[in-house]
């Protein structure tokens, strides 16, 4: 195995400037919207395709089932605004140093998907979905 | 919380200090002279360092960080 290949603790979302309190795993999705854009002139019958639109999104699934926390996200949700959310490579105390990674990356995001699951006896999990609202970089 | 652009401060343990920049790379660059910065003074970071990045209204991008030292 290379020494140098990011292990999957070590990638984790920041949001609102700070990483995820007790987060158990993270998504980043980027996709590409296209369109066929092929013509008479293609040939060897592939498509061509063209870039239409682009979005981005970041999942976090975390154990902090706070009442600090649960109410902060729903409030965020509520409130329809956007909040800086990103990704970085991180190490240090509780891991949570970001360590600006090459893969780095941050955009303004809204809280579009909350979900809390309550399993009797058992840890809390919440799960959020930021749906990224303008440009990533 | 202390505020630079493109120099150094004086860096406190435990007090925060905020970085902006045009650029990810520059950001980067600023981060990295606090660290060789603060290691120098006998300190390591202990939070933030997150680079956030915000298109204004004006149409500008703007990336800022805000990051903590501490003596371990």
């Amino acid at each position: 195995m290379a020494l140098n290949k990011v292990m999957g603790q070590n990638f984790r979302a920041f949001i609102a400037g700070a990483a995820v309190n007790e987060a158990t795993n993270c998504q980043v999705t980027i996709q590409g919207n296209v369109e066929d854009a092929s013509t008479k002139d293609s040939v060897g019958g592939w498509n061509e395709e063209q870039m239409t639109s682009k979005q981005w999104s970041v999942q976090v699934d975390n154990i902090d089932a706070s009442l600090s926390n649960l109410r902060a996200l729903i409030t965020r949700f509520n409130s329809d605004s956007t909040t800086t959310v990103g990704w970085d490579q991180t190490s240090g105390s509780q891991n949570r140093v970001a360590q600006n990674a090459a893969f780095a990356r941050s955009g303004q995001a809204i809280l579009n998907d909350l979900s809390i699951a309550t399993p009797n006896r058992q840890t809390i999990t919440v799960s959020c979905q930021y749906q990224g609202s303008g440009a990533l970089s | 919380m202390s505020k630079t652009k493109n120099d150094i401060p004086a860096i406190e343990a435990g007090k925060p200090i905020t970085i902006e920049a045009e650029s990810r790379q520059d950001a980067t660059e600023q981060l990295n002279a606090l660290r060789k910065q603060a290691e120098g003074d006998g300190l390591t970071q202990t939070e933030g360092g997150f680079i956030e990045y915000q298109r204004t209204a004006e149409g500008e991008d703007k990336f800022s960080a805000v990051i903590t030292f501490n003596k371990l």
